[in-house]
């Protein structure tokens, strides 16, 4: 399993770096007037195809995202739009951050951009934490209650699920965002950024909508009762890796 | 305990991905490992621009001391992210001569690390946050080696 794992890991680097070279050639292309128009086309596409494949990697909150829907239940649009807006979350902190850095930190970008990283994956770890809690809290009102419903989940929860994991600034986006930046493509630069940030909506909502798919197949009413307490595993899982991300 | 361990770090790795894709050539000498460290163009490009403050396309004495600073010293909390063992114990081992210039507009890190080869020993690369990830491009070894890499680490095995 763990080989498995670490040959998935190995592609998915692997191919992010081989998009990570396309990006910065396409880039040089442009600057060395050898490219015409067919190239902005062509680094949206890999920005898209970028994000595609860096949502695949660790990070990024699927797990979060997978564990709401796998204890919590839901429908798939609720699934849909939780993936999507965790990413756009997490592209807009990137954005907003790179932007700033950009106009006044120019000479310790990369160190502010490492520590606003860390404080960022602190303050998500808290968030995680009080999911886990807020899951708990929900699994144990549905074992009183011996009807449970996937109801709709609010656009409310959907915003605080997707704030929760979204609020790290994507490494990747404020990258290609400050390499364009510094290259003088600003609105190319934003539109990389949204490119990539559907790229890996895409991503995130398969990972949610797949667990919403496992929650709901048949063949596992027989083991609601396992499944039931499994949730709490999960719950544990969850908290844990918010207390690892946090200590 | 250890599954407890190993539950963390598994779950770390999980929120971890690489930020630096870094290329690395090794050369292995009778009583020394030299390391060469490429970033990425795209990163390289960050750092330049960030590091290189002059604009002259090179890292003068000052410029390569903020670098190394800022980017390399903090390594040496987890051993620069290199992991040396021979036979069943792991040595310490403390890199030593660092330099970082431009080179095709990608930032160079060298540095070595002494070590005398008396016995087969295994060497790896590698940062377990993944926030660097390290492929092998090329080794020259006065010894016999095995290499086992991936796109984020790699360990060799030398037998002298």
């Amino acid at each position: 399993m763990s080989e498995l794992y670490d040959a998935f890991l190995s592609h998915i680097i692997g191919w992010q770096k081989e998009l990570n070279s396309f990006l910065t050639d396409a880039f040089d292309s442009l600057e060395s007037a050898q490219g015409g128009v067919e190239v902005y086309g062509y680094i949206l596409l890999s920005a898209f195809v970028y994000g595609l494949v860096h949502a695949l990697g660790p990070g990024h909150g699927k797990m979060v995202i997978a564990s709401y829907f796998l204890v919590h239940g839901s429908k798939v649009r609720d699934a849909l739009k939780a993936g999507f807006l965790t990413a756009l979350v997490h592209t807009f902190s990137a954005l907003g951050i790179t932007a700033i850095l950009y106009l006044f930190f120019q000479n310790a970008i990369m160190k502010y951009f490492e520590r606003i990283n860390a404080h960022a994956y602190k303050l998500s770890a808290i968030f995680i934490m009080l999911v886990a809690l807020f899951l708990l809290f929900e699994t144990l009102k549905e074992r009183r209650s011996a009807t449970a419903q996937y109801a709709s989940t609010s656009s409310k929860s959907l915003l605080k699920i997707a704030f929760s994991i979204g609020i790290v600034p994507c490494p990747g986006v404020m990258s290609i965002v400050l390499f364009s930046m510094i290259l003088g493509y600003y609105t190319l630069g934003v539109a990389s950024a949204m490119s990539m940030s559907v790229g890996m909506g895409i991503t995130m909502s398969l990972a949610a909508i797949a667990t919403t798919h496992v929650k709901k197949a048949p063949f596992l009413n027989r083991y609601k009762g396992v499944l039931h307490n499994l949730s709490f595993v999960g719950i544990a899982l969850l908290f844990g890796l918010g207390m690892a991300i946090l200590v | 305990m250890k599954f407890f361990y190993l539950i963390i770090v598994f779950h770390l790795t999980l929120c971890a991905h690489p930020h630096f894709f870094i290329d690395t050539d090794i050369r292995i000498e009778k009583e020394a490992i030299f390391h060469r460290w490429r970033f990425d163009a795209l990163n390289s490009k960050l750092l330049i621009f960030e590091f290189d403050t002059d604009k002259n396309g090179i890292l003068d004495a000052k410029e390569a001391q903020h670098f190394l600073k800022e980017h390399i010293e903090p390594l040496a909390a987890n051993h620069s992210n290199l992991f040396f063992q021979s036979g069943e114990k792991e040595i310490p081992i403390k890199p030593k001569d660092f330099n970082v210039s431009i080179a095709s507009k990608r930032l160079v890190v060298t540095f070595t690390t002494e070590y005398l080869f008396s016995q087969p020993s295994i060497f790896c690369t590698i940062d377990a946050t993944l926030y660097m990830a390290y492929q092998l491009r090329n080794v020259q070894s006065i010894y016999a080696y095995d290499a086992q890499k991936s796109d984020y680490d790699f360990c060799l095995g030398v037998n002298p």
